[in-house]
């Protein structure tokens, strides 16, 4: 075992979350170790290939296979089974490299609206659900979503959704081109009273900051952007730190364990090489990045006699609250062509079923028209009793490819205390540590605010003059790449993990920065809120640093 | 969605339940005839996916199953690093799909008619939406066959981006 120098901060983690607050702090002039279990991607890896994306079999962007596997169930009466990475939902996709998710997603870079920070209040207790406020407002994160999507790149159309909360300054850069399904469903959505407008994405329509425009190829979604249009943290905040000289990142290095001093304060992490050769970072804070269920299971896996049920788990909410969006996509066919080789593919988007104003439903989701069809994707996209295989398949295959439309649409999950992260009893991953056991399972209301917009995309499929709608479904449970909730903030160190800047409630120097400390989780995709977030926690850790908190063992 | 083979049956297929890292990698232990062009199917096991790979995908104007290659993309995927994850849900999988046919029509799979190969798969796809676990096989392959047909033409299958031309698809 070898021990580096110590530095001021460690962070676990370069994705979403991590990647801003390793350069906010860099900047700031703290010396900065990134840890990072994936590796480091360059545009020569990245082909335009639908078996070489997040969604193949492994996932391109990582995590491998075989070293670190998962466990499963629905509830806490089933025996969990073990899943692997890429080759079960019940994992979840979120790639592990430099840049975490943000690698190969879909960027669309949302910002929450004022209800969705504020849901127990807005939809009074939900039964069986866990709903609460969070201990931040819209107006609270405004100023660090701007801050986001400029440091960022994120394209929008300020003022288009008559829905948004307002906002000081316009997007950076325009929105995205409207392609033709975006037309027809702009065009048809004004007809019948709605709302269209351009969505906001982190992917350039202009050069910015040393970055070119999105040339709009089909490949998108699921894939990295070889022109470094989209707005990665690897292309964009993680750079920036490096070129301080005060940040070091160190990929291919797992983080297994935080381990703390003679007094129970955290002080140094160990992790294994990609030599497997293990080692251990003295730092005097530690922020935690490695997504909701990663994030859990470190701190679970830190646990010691001073932290019996985890590190910053004196409240046992550390892994609790698991979340995700449901899915509640409308597929339309169509008798004239419907061209979808504009990428990214989401032009148009609806906010008039979020929050709606009947508050029929608690929360609910946006509408887009979504990313490009790829071929292997349409041949298991089929409405119920069409055959799957044979002429007809073919026929459909062949018929339809370019008479179809394929409306989008996360919606907001809600929390609840029995979906949870621990550790499964039984399984070990290749270092030794016990796995992340995942108990997830929607309840009826989710699948209520799924229908619910589900049958707006058909009205508004309809309208368009599809000759045939279907919809898409939830199953029974498992989350993906939106995954959430396991290490909620809050004022009340009873009931959450952290405080509202993501400090832990139990130890000063310890820090979460990705989609754990989300209270709810929106109908909205989360990375600018998670960013946004981690931006308002980096602005505070650098302010008590700067007052002294935290150097040679002081409290912060 | 509803009548698709979803990931999470695909999971099944893939062989979640059963301990991947101590699976027999077939092919260093036993023997084996390779079948022409390929590096893990024999020739009875690639004749016979190139007998499913057509059934599920028939020639017609354009290539069917069997003529855009899928079988190489098949056998690439059993060849390659992942494949020990399902080798054995292949070698056994095609000894069932084999064995019921020689049952109900006398014959390999590969040799009955073009009807009796439907009834058989229709039979394996009716299981597997019961989620029968002796037809969670259907899965995995009706997945294969589909990466092979419509997936990059580097990958074995696919042969000269047919089915792409054949969507009209340019990516």
């Amino acid at each position: 075992m070898s021990m580096g120098k110590k530095v001021d901060v460690v962070v676990i983690g370069s994705g979403a979350g991590g990647g801003v607050v390793a350069n906010e702090l860099a900047q700031a002039g703290l010396s900065v170790v990134v840890f990072e279990r994936g590796k480091s991607y360059s545009a020569g890896d990245f082909n335009h290939d639908e078996l070489n994306s997040q969604y193949s079999l492994p996932p391109a962007y990582g995590p491998s296979v075989f070293p670190n596997p998962r466990t499963f169930r629905y509830t806490d009466r089933e025996t969990a089974q073990r899943v692997y990475a890429g080759v079960s939902e019940g994992y979840g996709k979120t790639a592990a490299a430099v840049g975490g998710a943000t690698v190969a997603y879909g960027a669309a870079a949302w910002r929450f609206k004022k209800e969705d920070f504020r849901m127990k209040s807005t939809y009074g207790n939900i039964p069986g659900t866990s709903v609460e406020d969070w201990p931040i407002t819209y107006d609270d994160l405004e100023p660090y979503y701007d801050k986001a999507e400029y440091e960022l790149g994120v394209s929008g159309l300020a003022g288009a959704d008559p829905f948004a909360e307002p906002r000081k300054r316009p997007y950076p850069v325009p929105p995205l081109p409207i392609n033709p399904q975006g037309e027809i469903i702009r065009d048809v959505g004004q007809r019948i009273g709605w709302h269209p407008f351009p969505p906001p994405f982190a992917i350039l329509t202009k050069p910015y900051m040393g970055r070119s425009a999105c040339v709009q190829c089909v490949w998108c979604l699921a894939h990295d952007c070889e022109i470094q249009a989209k707005s990665g943290t690897q292309v964009t905040v993680l750079p920036r730190a490096m070129q301080t000289g005060r940040c070091e990142l160190r990929n291919n290095s797992f983080v297994t364990r935080i381990l703390t001093d003679a007094q129970g304060r955290p002080n140094r992490v160990e992790y294994f090489d990609v030599k497997n050769q293990e080692h251990e970072q003295y730092a005097d804070l530690i922020v935690v990045a490695c997504s909701a269920t990663e994030s859990a299971r470190l701190l679970l896996n830190s646990a010691n006699k001073f932290h019996p049920k985890g590190l910053g788990n004196s409240s046992g909410q550390v892994g609790r609250n698991l979340n995700d969006h449901t899915g509640a996509d409308t597929f339309g066919l169509f008798d004239r062509e419907i061209p979808h080789d504009k990428g990214p593919g989401p032009s148009i988007a609806f906010n008039d079923w979020n929050h709606p104003r009947s508050r029929e439903i608690p929360g609910g989701g946006y509408i887009y028209n979504y990313y490009c069809t790829l071929p292997i994707e349409f041949a298991g996209t089929r409405p119920p009793g069409e055959p799957l295989w044979g002429k007809a398949h073919k026929d459909f295959q062949r018929k339809y490819f370019r008479r179809y439309l394929h409306l989008g649409s996360n919606c907001q999950g809600l929390p609840q205390d029995t979906n949870y992260v621990d550790l499964d009893p039984n399984l070990r991953d290749a270092w030794g540590m016990p796995v992340a056991r995942i108990t997830h399972s929607w309840m009826k209301v989710d699948y209520q605010i799924a229908n619910y917009v589900m049958d707006k995309g058909e009205i508004l499929l309809k309208e368009a003059g599809a000759i045939k709608t279907w919809r898409g479904g939830n199953g029974k449970g498992g989350v993906g790449d939106h995954q959430n909730g396991t290490c909620r903030m809050g004022n009340d160190p009873k009931t959450s993990v952290v405080t509202r800047y993501c400090q832990s409630h139990d130890v000063d120097n310890l820090f979460i920065a990705d989609g754990s400390v989300l209270v709810t989780d929106a109908g909205f995709n989360p990375s600018l809120t998670i960013q946004a977030v981690a931006y308002s926690s980096a602005d505070y850790i650098q302010k008590q640093w700067q007052g002294g908190a935290w150097r040679n063992g002081k409290r912060g | 969605m509803s009548n698709s083979i979803d990931r999470r049956n695909f999971l099944k297929a893939a062989g979640g339940t059963v301990a991947i890292a101590s699976l027999p990698v077939m092919g260093t232990t036993t023997p084996r005839t390779l079948a022409p062009g390929c590096k893990y199917f024999t020739g009875p096991q690639a004749a016979l996916i190139e007998s499913i790979a057509e059934q599920m995908i028939p020639s017609d104007a354009d290539p069917g199953g069997k003529a855009a290659g899928v079988v190489f993309y098949i056998d690439g995927v059993l060849a390659g690093p992942y494949g020990k994850f399902y080798r054995s849900n292949y070698e056994e999988g095609l000894a069932m799909i084999d064995a019921t046919s020689q049952k109900q029509f006398g014959n390999a799979f590969a040799s009955v008619s073009s009807d009796h190969q439907a009834t058989i798969l229709q039979d394996l796809q009716a299981g597997h939406s019961r989620r029968e676990s002796r037809h969670e096989f259907f899965g995995l392959l009706w997945r294969h066959v589909m990466e092979g047909y419509y997936g990059d033409p580097s990958h074995g299958g696919n042969r000269d981006g047919a089915s792409w031309k054949m969507i009209n698809f340019e990516g």
